[in-house]
């Protein structure tokens, strides 16, 4: 059975506690959530749409590392490798984005979720080389995940680039902590309207609700228990935990407020699924 | 008729004993402060939970008893409406 989780700022964070955390996703543009329900996968390509737009950021869970043409540097030789998604070397994104009218935010999982390093392969290759001319990342433009940039002597251009077409020389290791899609939604007004019922809560004419601390704090805890589900999460005290955090409290009076904005929220109660991206850990198959 | 008045005896709840001994109860069944010295501060609902589980009797719960408890047990965290802060009631004991 899936646990709850409860992501809630604009960190990456995931905690295995009944505490509240951090919100799932980066939201590639912050303040914006995702609407994970609307979560669109194929052919190695994952778009998650921000609430109420079809834009968003794509993820790829398939990677090709594709060497450029060689430059020369001094006596040297260079080639950049970049590891680009394959869905743009099969040119399916296109269609994909054409199909679903999707607005790429152009969001790089690096390095928010992850890192590219040199393998040990390729760092053996080359560890004769001067130590400011060793494999070194480069941080690449989107959809290049990452780049990877080879100095050599010129006549260990043939080694390198044979090298670089038989075994990965990039190891990708990121995890875009994703949701599930059926995460469930916690409705403020639905519970605020509960306590307006038992008395507990009032709302103005602006949509502001208020109430007695005490009182929101004992019915509120007493809804956990006689209606569970207006909580949404598996245990109902940590949807109760972020509604409650939602109020501004007077501590002198002892009163709490939540604003019409907040009122009307529907809170994302996160599911985790997260988005495991790996290149060049394994044999080719 | 006469009417005979007798003179108010300064006030003193019939159910006095029982409001210390559900606060003694309470407090023994809250989470400890996380340090010596730290703040003591609980999670409202272990406040709530506390309570119930102190009662003789759940018919007796309501929200006027409990915020009759909190008032002098507890006050709310301005910084975490969902928590509150443990207090020591004026020349009350524990």
């Amino acid at each position: 059975m899936s646990a709850y989780r409860i992501l809630a700022s604009a960190l990456v964070c995931l905690c295995s506690a009944v505490a509240l955390v951090s919100q799932p996703a980066s939201a590639a543009t912050p303040g914006l959530t995702l609407d994970y329900a609307r979560t669109l996968e194929q052919s190695s390509m994952v778009f998650v749409p921000y609430e109420g737009q079809n834009r968003g950021p794509v993820y790829y869970t398939q990677y090709t590392q594709v060497p450029t043409g060689t430059s020369s540097v001094g006596t040297l030789r260079r080639i950049i490798v970049n590891l680009r998604p394959s869905a743009h070397i099969q040119e399916l994104y296109i269609p994909f984005v054409n199909q679903h009218g999707i607005i790429d935010v152009s969001a790089s999982p690096l390095p928010a979720h992850g890192e590219c390093q040199p393998t040990q392969g390729i760092k053996d290759l080359l560890s004769f080389m001067p130590a400011n001319y060793q494999p070194t990342i480069l941080t690449a433009g989107y959809p290049v995940a990452c780049s990877l940039s080879l100095y050599f002597p010129v006549e260990y251009e043939a080694a390198v680039r044979d090298y670089i077409g038989t075994r990965p020389v990039i190891v990708l290791d990121a995890t875009v902590p994703l949701c599930e899609p059926t995460s469930p939604r916690l409705s403020v007004n639905a519970i605020n309207e509960a306590l307006r019922t038992a008395g507990v809560l009032q709302v103005s004419q602006t949509g502001v609700w208020t109430g007695n601390y005490w009182d929101l704090l004992y019915e509120s805890v007493r809804l956990t228990q006689t209606r569970p589900q207006l909580f949404v999460t598996q245990d109902p005290r940590e949807g109760w935990q972020v509604y409650m955090q939602l109020f501004q409290l007077d501590a002198v009076a002892e009163t709490a407020t939540m604003s019409s904005a907040d009122a009307q929220q529907s809170i994302y109660m996160c599911i985790p699924k997260p988005l495991h991206i790996r290149f060049g850990q394994e044999v080719m198959p | 008729m006469v009417l005979v008045m007798t003179g108010c005896q300064d006030a003193r709840r019939p159910d006095d004993t029982r409001a210390k001994a559900l606060r003694t109860c309470v407090l023994a069944g809250l989470p400890p402060p996380t340090a010596p010295g730290a703040a003591w501060t609980v999670p409202g609902h272990a406040l709530v939970e506390a309570y119930q589980r102190c009662l003789e009797s759940p018919d007796t719960a309501s929200a006027e008893d409990f915020h009759a408890l909190c008032q002098d047990l507890a006050r709310p965290s301005s910084d975490d409406p969902s928590r509150v802060h443990i207090t020591d009631a004026p020349g009350g004991e524990p």
